[in-house]
């Protein structure tokens, strides 16, 4: 589903970011990313989607190189991913429903499925409360949550999470979790970064790649049962 | 069109976003319009003079005696002429009777008829010269009334406008376009994070541009509504004046002016609206 063959990634101003890199991730897959701050989480998450552009090495999806396909081919595999940034990528000025129908405008269906779609997802997260209530009126955690509804909403084939339970307490980051990793029941492969690996141990059958100064140092199958 | 909530909504917002340049450019661009209209209703009000006095050129002939029968008859065989009859004066006060219209009391002072009897010729504008050369070699011929200088200066006036509203066309055209694609791009910029967020979604380029496009297009139409209301009421007034001080002007029609008005102004900015939109993508960096 996602191969990195011996990425190399070198910012503008001279930072490597990510040294050397062969991942391949498989469909249905469960992954999380850890490592502290700063060892190139975020850098390997943009890679996936083509935010970024490897210095050496290539990035393929569904055996396709994402940096090679034309502009129609690539928005199709984005519309395949659903995305939950880091520092959330929300639109400001608009409700929280709104956010989420947002990430489904463009598949062509109607405005009611839209909607209830929308609002079942919210309902998962626990914010259909605030379904219109402004983002900017929302705390971090909720707008955490909101990305995380807009993400699922697009039933994608690969989340793509950084972070997302950077600003959840510790009983909405466990539901959080859970809720994500159940996606892998349809078959979804679920990428996650965190810093919390104290919660990774209540999943079960999952991956954990370790990554450190840009390396990775670790790369695990864990089952727990 | 599943998503014109979305994308009114959405224009909505880029629109208040700089509320108060976008009202000043509705208004500007309306008044450029207007401008415009102005130029082309004056274009319509002479060109339309010009037409009809043009086919009704009409030379009057006095003679010095009055063998009236026989030199229609000589006149008439010039090729020029379409038409020739004899105007007797009777005829002659009854139309000034009714020229002066309410002022008409003045004839009342004349104890006898003032006017004389003449022969009036219709004939082309173009070829009025060469028939006024023939004509003069005629000898019981006293004097040639024409009416070739106010013609003349009617023409000219109708090509000045003419080419007045091509400049005013062209002018209006790349001031429209220049302002809406400056409030694109401003709309643009104000958005761009947003823009880019829709990307990696994987929103298709119509659907991140399109209420940009609207945006542009409503400012325009705004403003083409605008002028073509002030124009209807310029209309009404000038109508007004003139039928009232001079009543024998041929006038175009009022309700078709009115009606030519609107789908002037309605359509060029509409046009210009989306082509300045357009523009105002093209030439931003995203
Ligand atoms: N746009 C950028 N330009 C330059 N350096 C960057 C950029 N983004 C990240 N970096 C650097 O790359 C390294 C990895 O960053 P990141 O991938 O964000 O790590 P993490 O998500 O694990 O915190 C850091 O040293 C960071 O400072
Ligand atoms: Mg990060």
């Amino acid at each position: 589903m996602i191969d990195l063959k011996k990425i190399t990634l070198k910012y503008r101003n001279g930072t490597v970011a990510l040294k050397d890199m062969n991942i391949e991730i498989r469909k249905g897959e469960l992954v999380f990313i850890i490592g502290e701050s700063g060892s190139g989480k975020t850098s390997l998450l943009k890679l996936f989607m083509g935010m970024v552009v490897p210095t050496e090495g290539i990035v393929m999806i569904d055996n396709q190189d994402i940096n090679k396909m034309n502009a129609s081919h690539k928005r199709e595999v984005l519309k395949s991913m659903g995305p939950i940034f880091q520092e959330f990528k929300l639109m400001k000025g608009t409700t929280t429903i709104e956010n989420v129908m947002l990430g489904l405008r463009f598949y062509g269906y109607d405005n009611n499925y839209i909607r209830t779609e929308a609002i079942n997802t919210l309902k998962k997260v626990g914010l259909s409360h605030k379904a219109n209530i402004k983002i900017e009126d929302l705390s971090w955690g909720e707008n955490q949550r909101v990305a995380i509804a807009r993400a699922i909403a697009r039933k994608p084939k690969i989340i793509i999470a950084d972070e997302p339970t950077g600003n959840l307490d510790h009983d909405n980051a466990v539901n959080i979790l859970n809720l994500l990793s159940s996606l892998r029941d349809e078959n979804t492969t679920v990428i996650i970064t965190t810093h919390a690996t104290h919660l990774i141990g209540l999943n079960s059958d999952v991956r954990v790649i370790q990554l450190k100064d840009g390396q990775m140092i670790g790369d695990e199958k864990r089952v727990i049962s | 069109m599943k998503n014109t909530g979305y994308f009114l909504k959405e224009t909505w917002r880029i629109f208040k976003s700089h509320t108060f340049t976008n009202i000043l450019s509705i208004v500007s661009i309306g008044l450029i319009l207007l401008m415009f209209s102005l130029i082309f209703m004056g274009w319509q009000f002479t060109s339309n003079i010009v037409e009809i006095v043009r086919n009704e050129a009409e030379i009057d002939v006095y003679l010095n005696n009055s063998d009236f029968e026989n030199t229609r008859d000589s006149i008439a065989n010039f090729p020029e002429v379409r038409e020739i009859r004899i105007v007797e004066k009777e005829e002659a006060y009854a139309k000034m009777e009714k020229i002066l219209g309410s002022e008409s009391k003045v004839l009342t002072y004349f104890d006898e008829n003032p006017f004389q009897s003449y022969l009036e010729i219709k004939m082309n504008l173009d070829e009025v010269n060469s028939l006024i050369d023939n004509i003069e070699k005629i000898e019981n011929i006293d004097y040639i009334r024409d009416n070739r200088d106010i013609l003349d200066r009617i023409d000219s006036i109708s090509k000045v406008l003419s080419t007045l509203n091509h400049l005013i066309i062209l002018a209006v055209g790349i001031t429209t376009i220049l302002i809406i694609s400056h409030m694109i791009r401003q709309g643009i910029y104000q958005f761009k994070d947003k823009i880019s967020t829709l990307n990696l979604l994987g929103a298709p380029p119509l659907f991140i541009v399109a209420p940009f496009i609207l945006e542009g297009t409503l400012l325009t139409v705004f403003s083409g509504i605008i002028s073509a209301l002030a124009s209807i009421l310029i209309i009404n007034m000038v109508f007004g004046n003139i039928s009232g001080t001079l009543p024998f002007l041929p006038l175009p029609i009022k309700n078709e002016m009115i009606a030519m008005t609107i789908y002037l102004n309605m359509s060029i900015s509409f046009i210009l609206g989306i082509l300045g939109s357009i523009f105002g993508l093209m030439t931003s960096k995203n």
